[in-house]
């Protein structure tokens, strides 16, 4: 009961820094009995007052907490104004159903220890109540409401505690050899140039066994250099781990990235990803966690540095495979300025893609042969070429 | 005078499989995708065309027999296929991920559909003499409708007297369903009791396909039969309604329109027919195939101006309906 008033307590603590809980499942369940409780509390008060229900409307400006159920501990209720006219439309009750009926089935599975990723719980939902799913977006939004939407999240833990499993695009070539308990060892130099497939399963992630003599991690942005890098046998050049999550990182791509920074703290962790904002983006999320997508993503966060491709490495490559921004870049790029995280050097680098109005992709680098993507990778190591 | 309705042959692919295509179901359209077709045949894969022009989407593999029945949830998302294997595979129709593998002991699985809410699947249990329904939620099986033994047989008689379940069909409202049987029974049961009603008599050849008309609280069940004709009966009532005759072979699958004006029927005599209920008679033969019809199915929605049909020929044909 201890633990439980102190975690409990832990939602009073100042707002702006809200993130989501990792929870046992019995910790998990005892929020969703104590949600459905105070709804009930509501619905039966003398005066049930919509506006005093969550879930609908989200902006900060307007969250207060609540007392709970539970006299000696606040709840994490971040009740919202405007309600009222939003229940009357049938999609915004639909929603607001849909909230509890993924409660309802994540209370289940969390019952039988059973973890499933988001398109399996769509599949259940879609059967079990085919009036309120038909799509995976709407099971992705209520799951957001339930764990990481801004600083209003209903439950305030994170998806892995709901028994949500994530599913992984992320792989892993080079010298690192990775054993799953009571499995055999894999060696991720002889995977060929799929590399080994990092699973969504953080639970399986935690308990593998690594083994390593690398002296570098290069994370890759994108799939189909990090092949190119596997098949060339890159990592055997320079003893080195090839992390990718194909784009833009998922929660177990980071996790892993995040263990190996912890079991092997003297390998420099550097990026390889294109000049333009979405890839310093992506970099940063490695670094920092989730530019604002919630509440859970800050927790992984590697110290990651810039290799490539820098405003340098301009010179190396061929005017005609420079392309102009998009607005899409420019978007990424406002919202990378106005975060308070980005270091200047990297301030420096987003001005001059900005100014210049260009982008460029790691794949320019061809022009100077097939093999210049390795030779680049190992002089730009050799020299410490990073930031 | 009622509108009359009319097939156009649209498209059709020859070498659809490697051998007879047995079965044909559409899949409904979802948020981001139109509807789909999806064939299973005796080569033991399933395919997935996209209409009109029939473009091949994916073959799906991995049945050790050939694919006797294709069934898709109403949601369009999932969809299932029954071997003579009888494994029940459930799988994504966009990815091909498999969702569950339903087992079953040998010859006890045969045609199958999803409930209109798609909260269940229903199989016809073939040697089980009984309809099994599988939960959608959790793929449990979650009952067992067994049609009850002749009055006056022991049990130690022979499992001759016992049926051979082959079709099965859920009526609109989800309340009933109903099953054929190899020596021409009919069985009804009621859902939510989970309880046998009773046998539609008249028919002593094998009932192959069944299909409810279209209409909420229909009580009007088709049935296609071995002996070459379309009955039509009242699964209330238990009477026979009325009787479509044309067909020179068996009648191998029966279908109805979503607007429940037209009911279309393949046959052992290679041909497709189209019938008007009101005037219990074929209004079009379409003699495209060169080998036995073993299923139609209409597009499913508003306007169902679809049909497509699958042929021991191993093509598989689209029309459009006005």
């Amino acid at each position: 009961m201890d633990d439980l008033s102190k975690s409990s307590m832990k939602f009073f603590s100042d707002q702006q820094l809200c993130f989501a809980d990792i929870l046992l499942p019995h910790e998990v369940q005892a929020r969703i009995q104590v949600a459905v409780l105070n709804f009930l509390k509501i619905l039966s008060s003398p005066d049930p007052a919509i506006s005093d229900l969550p879930l609908i409307n989200r902006k900060s400006s307007n969250s207060r907490v609540s007392e709970g159920i539970l006299t000696d501990v606040s709840w994490i209720f971040l009740s919202h104004s405007f309600c009222s006219r939003s229940l009357m439309k049938a999609n915004a009750t639909k929603a607001f159903i849909r909230v509890w009926k993924v409660m309802e089935m994540c209370f289940e599975f969390l019952t039988q220890e059973k973890r499933v990723t988001q398109r399996e719980l769509f599949y259940k939902l879609l059967c079990d109540s085919p009036h309120y799913f038909s799509s995976q977006l709407q099971v992705n939004r209520t799951i957001q409401e339930l764990c990481a939407k801004d600083v209003v999240a209903l439950l305030r833990c994170s998806r892995h505690s709901l028994g949500i499993m994530a599913s992984s695009k992320g792989l892993v070539a080079g010298h690192i050899l990775l054993q799953e308990p009571n499995q055999e060892v894999v060696d991720c130099s002889a995977c060929g140039s799929s590399g080994y497939a990092i699973s969504g399963d953080l639970n399986l992630l935690e308990s593998l066994i690594m083994k390593t003599d690398a002296r570098y991690i290069v994370v890759v942005e994108k799939h189909a250099i990090f092949q190119r890098l596997a098949e060339d046998h890159v990592f055997n050049q320079i003893p080195s781990i090839l992390l990718t999550a194909k784009g833009y990182p998922d929660i177990a791509t980071r996790f892993l990235l995040h263990r190996m920074s912890r079991a092997f703290p003297d390998l420099p962790i550097l990026a390889l990803v294109d000049w333009n904002p979405a890839g310093l983006a992506i970099l940063s999320t490695y670094k920092f966690g989730s530019i604002g997508m919630g509440l859970e993503a800050y927790r992984y966060a590697c110290n990651v540095k810039w290799l490539g491709l820098r405003g340098d490495d301009l010179q190396l490559i061929p005017q005609q495979s420079l392309a102009p921004l998009k607005p899409r870049d420019l978007q990424i790029a406002r919202s990378l300025i106005s975060s308070t995280t980005l270091r200047d050097n990297y301030r420096q680098e987003l001005a001059v893609m900005m100014q210049s109005g260009q982008r460029a992709e790691i794949e320019a680098l061809y022009f100077n042969g097939y093999d210049y993507l390795g030779k680049y990778l190992a002089k730009k190591i050799v020299q410490a070429n990073y930031i | 005078m009622a509108k009359s309705m009319k097939l156009a042959g649209l498209k059709s692919v020859e070498n659809a499989h490697d051998e007879s295509v047995w079965t044909a179901t559409w899949v409904p359209a979802t948020g981001s995708r139109p509807p789909l077709l999806l064939t299973g045949s005796l080569d033991e894969t399933v395919k997935v065309w996209r209409p009109d022009e029939l473009d091949l989407v994916r073959t799906n593999t991995g049945h050790c027999l050939g694919v006797v029945s294709v069934a898709a949830h109403p949601s369009g998302v999932i969809a299932a296929s029954a071997a003579l294997d009888s494994f029940v595979r459930v799988f994504d129709v966009d990815t091909n991920a498999t969702i569950a593998t339903l087992e079953s002991p040998p010859s006890e699985v045969w045609q199958m559909q999803f409930d209109p809410k798609g909260t269940t699947l229903a199989v016809a249990g073939g040697g089980s003499a009984s309809i099994k329904l599988w939960d959608t939620a959790t793929w449990r099986l979650v009952a067992t409708l067994s049609i009850p033994r002749p009055e006056g047989s022991k049990p130690s008689e022979k499992s001759g007297s016992k049926k051979f379940v082959l079709s099965v069909a859920w009526s609109p409202d989800g309340r009933r369903l109903a099953c054929g049987s190899m020596d021409g029974t009919i069985s009804v049961f009621d859902v939510a009791r989970a309880k046998f009603l009773h046998h539609l008599e008249g028919l002593y050849m094998p009932v192959r396909s069944l299909v409810f008309s279209p209409e909420h609280d229909s009580r009007k069940l088709y049935s296609a039969s071995d002996d070459g004709h379309v009955h039509i009966h009242d699964v209330e009532g238990k009477a026979i309604i009325g009787a479509m005759s044309g067909h020179t072979g068996w009648v191998l699958s029966v279908d109805v329109s979503p607007d429940g004006e037209a009911i279309a029927t393949g046959s052992s005599d290679k041909t497709v027919r189209l019938w008007d209920f009101k005037m219990r008679a074929a209004i079009q033969v379409m003699s495209n195939h060169t080998d036995q019809v073993w299923a139609v199915a209409f597009r499913p929605g508003g306007r169902g101006d679809r049909l497509a049909s699958v042929s021991d020929d191993k093509s598989i044909s689209l029309y459009h309906c006005s």
